[in-house]
C-alpha cells in the first residue's frame, strides 16, 4: 500500500513545485500558442469583430487623410497588424502594453501616438515570442503596418541596447514619425533583463492623419 | 531452542511495522521533484525541441501537397486579371520542389542561417510559358507587356516564397534556440543532484532495501507528475479546437502537439518501468537480508 | 520614488496647462504652441495632441481650464523643481488638475504605485506614465526555475548533514 499512497502524496505536493519550476516555459509556450491562434481563451476583444485591416498597399496613393476620433483605439483593442517578411514577424498590435496585451502579441504604449499621427509610436513585445525575431534585425528591414484606415511602411535605420529606464532611448524627441520597437535584451535565458533592444524605423510611406 | 527461535521470529515480526523515516521522506520528495523536472526537460528535448519533429509532421499530414495546391490556386487567381490561363502554370513548380524547398527553408531557419527558396527556375519556367502562350495567341509582347509580365512573375515568386515558409516558424526557432541549451544544463545539474540524493538515501539505511523503497516512491511520483498533465491535455484535446488557419497548418500543428505530448507520456512510462525494477530489487534484497538475518539469529540462539 | 513619480506627473500636467492665455480668443492651437514653448516634454505632447484632436473644446471650456492652470501655476510659485514642492502644494495642484478635468467631464486617475496617470474623456483613454514605467518587462524570467533547483540542492545538503546516524 505504501507504494500507492506515498507516491500519490509526494506528487500532490510536488506538482506545485514542478509547475513553479517550469512556469516560465509554460507561460512562453502559452503565449506563442495565443499568438498563433486567432481564438484564445483570454482575449478581451471579440475576434469576430477584428477590424477589416487594409491589406492592399494604399500607401502611395494619398499623402494625407483627415483624422477622425474613431481612428483612436480603446485600451486593449486590436487595432493594427505589423509584418516583416524577412524576419517572419506577423503580429497583432494591441493598444496598451499590459501583460494581457503582451501575451497576445505586440503592445503599444498608450501614451504614444497612433500610426499616421506624426508622432513616435512605441511598440513592445516579448523577446521569446512576438519580438523574438528582432534578434536578427538589420538596418534597412521594412515593417508594414496595416490598420483599418491605412497601410504604412517603416524602414529600420538604427538600433541600440539601453536600460529600461533610459528615456533618451524611447525616441520621443524625433522630428518625424517613427516606430520604436523594444524587447528584453539579451535573447538568452538566465539574464537580469534590465536592458532593452530598441529598434528604430522611420515612416517611408502612408498617409498623414490631418488634425 | 526451537521455541526460543520461534519467539524471536514473532518478536521481530511485531517490530516490522515502523514509522516512515522523516529525512528519507524529505529526500524522496526532493528526488521526485527533481526527476519530474528532468523528465519534462528531457521530454522537451526529445519531443518538441527535436529538429526533425516538424519535418516528420510535414510528411505525416501531407502538408507539402496542400501547400503546393494552395500556391497553385493562388497563382491561378492572381493570373486572372491578366487573363493568364491555368495551363500557363503547369510544370512551373512541382510537388517535389515544393516539398524540398519547405524542408530546406525550415532547416535553414533552425540552423539560424535563413536561406530563401530558389525561385529562379520558377521565374524562368513561368516566363517561358507566358511567352509561349502569347505566341500561340498571336499576342505581341512589347515593352509594356514585358514589364507587366515581369511584375506578375515577381508576384508569383513572392507568393511561392511566403507559401514555402512555415507560418510563425521564427517564433518556434527563437523559443527553441533560447531554451534548448538551457534545458541541457538543467538536465545535467538535476542529474547530479539526483545521484547525490540517491546516495544519501541509501547510505542512511543499513538495510539498503529500505532506502530503495524511498527511491521507488520518488520514481513513481515522478511518473505521475510527468505523465498526468500531458495525458490530461492529450485526452481532453482542447488544443485541437484552437482556431488556426489555414487548415493544413492546423493539421501540422496538432500533429506536432500530439507527438510532443506522447513523448512526455513515454517518459512517465520509463519511470514506471524503473520503479518496477526497483520494487523487484527491493523484494530480492529483503529476502536475502531476511534469510541472512534469521540464519544469524538462529546461530546466536544456539 | 513614488513621490518622485507622482510629482513628475503633477508637474508635467501643470505644464500641460502652464501658460496664462488671454481669456478671449483662446484656441486649442494656442494651447499647443504655448505648451511647446513652455518646454513640455515631447513624451507628454503626444497625449495633448491626441486629446485635442479627439475633442472640440469650446471657448468657455478652454477659459475654465486655463483658470485652473493659472491657479496651479500660482500654487507652484517659485518652486524650481519637483523636490521643492511641499505636500500641500502637490495636493492643491492635483485638485486643480481634477477640477480642470471636471470642466470637460473627464475623469483623472492617478496610480501612485505604477506612476501612471489616466484621463478618460469622451469615451477615450489617455495615458501618461513616468519614464521608468514606459518600457515594460518583456523577458521571460527563469528565476523560479533556478530558485526551485537551488532549494532542492540546499534540502539535499541539509539532509546529508542531519543524516549522520544511520537508520536501522
Amino acid at each position: 500500500m505504501a507504494y500507492v499512497y506515498m507516491p500519490l502524496l509526494l506528487s500532490l505536493i510536488g506538482f506545485l513545485l514542478v509547475f513553479l519550476c517550469l512556469s516560465p516555459y509554460i507561460k512562453a509556450a502559452y503565449s506563442v500558442m495565443s499568438i498563433i491562434s486567432e481564438n484564445t481563451a483570454q482575449t478581451s476583444v471579440d475576434e469576430t469583430e477584428v477590424p477589416d485591416f487594409k491589406l492592399e498597399n494604399t500607401s502611395g496613393e494619398t499623402e494625407s487623410i483627415p483624422y477622425s476620433p474613431d481612428m483612436y483605439p480603446q485600451l486593449g483593442e486590436l487595432y493594427a497588424q505589423i509584418h516583416c517578411d524577412r524576419l517572419g514577424i506577423h503580429e497583432n498590435v494591441y493598444f496598451g502594453d499590459s501583460s494581457t496585451e503582451l501575451n497576445k502579441g505586440v503592445g503599444q504604449y498608450a501614451g504614444s501616438g497612433i500610426f499616421g499621427f506624426g508622432r513616435t509610436i512605441i511598440l513592445g513585445g516579448h523577446h521569446a515570442t512576438s519580438f523574438a525575431p528582432l534578434e536578427y534585425v538589420e538596418v534597412g528591414d521594412v515593417f508594414t503596418v496595416n490598420t483599418s484606415y491605412a497601410t504604412y511602411t517603416y524602414e529600420v535605420y538604427d538600433m541600440v541596447v539601453a536600460n529600461e529606464d533610459d528615456g533618451w532611448a524611447f525616441g520621443f524627441d524625433s522630428d518625424e514619425e517613427i516606430i520604436t520597437m523594444y524587447t528584453c535584451y539579451p535573447f538568452t535565458p538566465l539574464a537580469s533583463y534590465s536592458q532593452r533592444l530598441y529598434v528604430y524605423a522611420r515612416k517611408t510611406s502612408g498617409p498623414y492623419l490631418e488634425h | 531452542m526451537e521455541q526460543k527461535l520461534e519467539l524471536n521470529i514473532k518478536k521481530n515480526n511485531k517490530n516490522t511495522k515502523r514509522r516512515p523515516d522523516v529525512i528519507s521522506v524529505i529526500l524522496s520528495f526532493i528526488l521526485a521533484v527533481l526527476l519530474a523536472v528532468m523528465g519534462y526537460a528531457a521530454g522537451a528535448q526529445i519531443g518538441i525541441f527535436r529538429s526533425d519533429i516538424i519535418t516528420e509532421s510535414i510528411d505525416r499530414t501531407g502538408y507539402s501537397e496542400k501547400v503546393y495546391n494552395q500556391i497553385l490556386a493562388d497563382s491561378v487567381e492572381l493570373g486572372k486579371p491578366m487573363m493568364i490561363p491555368e495551363e500557363v502554370f503547369q510544370d512551373v513548380f512541382d510537388l517535389e520542389k515544393v516539398s524540398r524547398d519547405i524542408k530546406a527553408v525550415y532547416n535553414s531557419r533552425i540552423a539560424n542561417t535563413y536561406t530563401a527558396a530558389d525561385t529562379e527556375v520558377i521565374r524562368q519556367r513561368l516566363k517561358d510559358n507566358i511567352n509561349k502562350y502569347a505566341k500561340e495567341q498571336d499576342i505581341e509582347m512589347g515593352e509594356e507587356q514585358n514589364a507587366a509580365v515581369d511584375e506578375f512573375v515577381s508576384l508569383i515568386e513572392q507568393r511561392y516564397s511566403s507559401g514555402i515558409d512555415i507560418f510563425y516558424i521564427s517564433y518556434y526557432v527563437s523559443f527553441r534556440n533560447m531554451y534548448q541549451k538551457y534545458f541541457g544544463i538543467l538536465i545535467a545539474v538535476i542529474a547530479v543532484l539526483s545521484v547525490l540524493d540517491i546516495v544519501i538515501t541509501l547510505k542512511r539505511h543499513k538495510r539498503k532495501y529500505r532506502g530503495l523503497r524511498y527511491i521507488t516512491y520518488a520514481s513513481l511520483a515522478a511518473a505521475i507528475m510527468t505523465g498526468a498533465a500531458p495525458a490530461f491535455l492529450y485526452i481532453q484535446g482542447k488544443y485541437r479546437s484552437l482556431n488556426i488557419k489555414p487548415d493544413y497548418f492546423y493539421s501540422m500543428i496538432v500533429d506536432v502537439a500530439d507527438r510532443s505530448l506522447s513523448v512526455f507520456m513515454y517518459v512517465a512510462l520509463f519511470f514506471v518501468i524503473v520503479s518496477a525494477i526497483l520494487i523487484a530489487a527491493t523484494v530480492v534484497l529483503r529476502k536475502k537480508y531476511s534469510a541472512g538475518h534469521y540464519k544469524n539469529s538462529a546461530s546466536l540462539n544456539v | 520614488m513614488k513621490i518622485k513619480k507622482i510629482s513628475a506627473l503633477v508637474l508635467s500636467l501643470v505644464m500641460v496647462f502652464a501658460m496664462s492665455v488671454t481669456a478671449f480668443g483662446a484656441t486649442e492651437d494656442d494651447i499647443k504652441s504655448k505648451l511647446e514653448a513652455a518646454g513640455l516634454p515631447d513624451a507628454y505632447m503626444t497625449q495633448v495632441e491626441q486629446f485635442l484632436a479627439n475633442n472640440d473644446l469650446g471657448e468657455d471650456d478652454i477659459n475654465a481650464i486655463i483658470e485652473q492652470i493659472d491657479l496651479a501655476v500660482e500654487t507652484k510659485g517659485d518652486a524650481k523643481d519637483i523636490a521643492s514642492l511641499t505636500a500641500e502644494q502637490k495636493q492643491a495642484i492635483i485638485g486643480n488638475i481634477k477640477a480642470a478635468a471636471d470642466v470637460i467631464g473627464a475623469t483623472v486617475e492617478i496610480d501612485v504605485e505604477e506612476g501612471k496617470l489616466v484621463v478618460n474623456a469622451g469615451g477615450k483613454t489617455y495615458v501618461v506614465e513616468a519614464t521608468s514605467e514606459v518600457v515594460k518587462p518583456t523577458g521571460v524570467s527563469t528565476t523560479a526555475t533556478v530558485a526551485v533547483v537551488a532549494v532542492m540542492a540546499v534540502g539535499i545538503f541539509a539532509c546529508a548533514v542531519v543524516s549522520k546516524k544511520k537508520v536501522a
